[in-house]
């Protein structure tokens, strides 16, 4: 994940600001992550009401802890690693409530509002409750390492220093993980759904 | 025709490969169907199968993760975010505050630390000292009686009052800039806890 040099400059010159006391300027950092970080959120916690709710909190750790921030690290992964820390926390907490297959969440509005065509929405909106349902059953640790891995391309060292792990850990949970989602996909409910999504 | 077939050889081990052919199998021969394939290659082909299948489902994993929408966050996260960390950092002195307190606090140790001292080490002698006990306690006798006589005189006590009271301002001010951060510093906690 390598950021274009005009956003690091940008960054840092808004991280400075920010260690000088104007927080207008990490409202500045936040319109620039918020997106990412709400989308960890909710790909790990698959509710937008607690994803909403986890993003503040991990920008609120991330304002508080500024100080301590080692700035020869990407500020990016530094704030992914609050973020992801912070879900798998929550999950934990909330003893892994695993969802039936046959309920299916509803998908998050942002995922179903910008699309014109009515049979392509609803092929979105199927794809992504099917992809939720599937991350749902995954264990916290599995699930950071492929919503990491497939939405925002991190390499194996970013994700071992973000999860304070092994780079060969970080392999084989994500194998596993794989493993674990091709025998839920096996399932043939949910081969319903998928056969005509990957037709489309 | 091809080469292969025309060589007499060729045609001489057919012939034997026939004979080896029994009878329920050249049935199956004739009506066109396969000859049952020897254990360790059917369990290969099995293996080969299953790996086939299981690359094509880790593929299927990967586009459908793949192409995976990224969720957009909620119309006025940011603001919100902003307005909560704003509150919060009201709880906690800016650098410049933090600069005003630390000069303050310095200030008044500063003019503290001497006059706690000098009483420390009277104390001290004073205890140690019989007799400077003695004329310790004349001199703190003779202070209070110079000040009863002062004021009873308004032309030396009311300079001294007013040099006084110019001496405290400054501890003053301080106490009540304190005062004034300590205060807001409670409002702001409880206006966010109330949040």
């Amino acid at each position: 994940m390598i950021l274009p040099e005009m956003l690091v400059e940008q960054e840092n010159a808004l991280l400075e600001k920010t260690l000088h006391g104007d927080v207008e300027a990490f409202g500045e950092l936040i319109r620039l992550y918020e997106r990412p970080i709400f989308n960890l959120c909710y790909r790990m916690l698959g509710d937008g009401a607690e994803a909403e709710d986890a993003a503040q909190e991990a920008f609120i750790r991330a304002y508080s802890n500024l100080a301590s921030y080692d700035r020869g690290r990407s500020f990016k992964t530094w704030l992914f690693s609050i973020a992801s820390n912070h879900c798998i926390d929550r999950l934990r907490k909330r003893r892994l409530t695993l969802l039936s297959i046959d309920e299916p969440l509803p998908p998050h509005p942002a995922l179903v509002s910008d699309q014109p065509d009515p049979e392509q929405q609803m092929l979105e909106e199927e794809r992504s409750a099917l992809i939720q349902k599937l991350l749902n059953q995954l264990a916290p640790d599995y699930r950071v390492a492929v919503v990491l891995r497939y939405w925002y391309d991190l390499s194996y060292q970013e994700m071992s220093e973000m999860l304070e792990t092994t780079e060969s850990a970080v392999k084989s949970r994500l194998f596993r993980a794989r493993q674990a989602l091709v025998e839920l996909l096996e399932d043939s409910e949910a081969q319903m759904i998928l056969q005509p999504l990957l037709a489309s | 025709m091809s080469r292969l077939e025309q060589d007499p050889m060729r045609k001489k081990f057919d012939h034997l490969e026939d004979e080896v052919v029994h009878e329920p199998e050249e049935t199956r021969l004739q009506a066109g169907q396969r000859l049952a394939a020897p254990a360790e290659n059917t369990q290969e082909n099995s293996q080969d199968n299953a790996k086939q299948a299981s690359d094509a489902a880790f593929q299927q994993v990967d586009h459908l993760l793949k192409t995976a929408p990224m969720v957009a966050s909620p119309r006025g996260f940011a603001d919100r975010v902003l307005a909560l960390i704003k509150k919060q950092a009201q709880l906690y002195p800016t650098y410049s505050e933090g600069t005003g307190i630390v000069l303050g606090l310095t200030a008044a140790a500063l003019v503290t630390i001497p006059i706690l001292g000098t009483i420390l080490f009277l104390t001290t002698q004073a205890i140690v000292n019989q007799s400077l006990r003695v004329t310790l306690i004349r001199e703190i006798s003779n202070v209070i009686e110079v000040v009863a006589i002062w004021l009873q005189s308004p032309t030396i006590s009311l300079p001294i009052a007013l040099l006084m009271v110019i001496a405290i301002l400054p501890f003053t001010a301080l106490s009540g800039y304190l005062f004034w951060f300590f205060n807001g510093l409670a409002k702001a906690g409880a206006s966010s806890e109330q949040a």
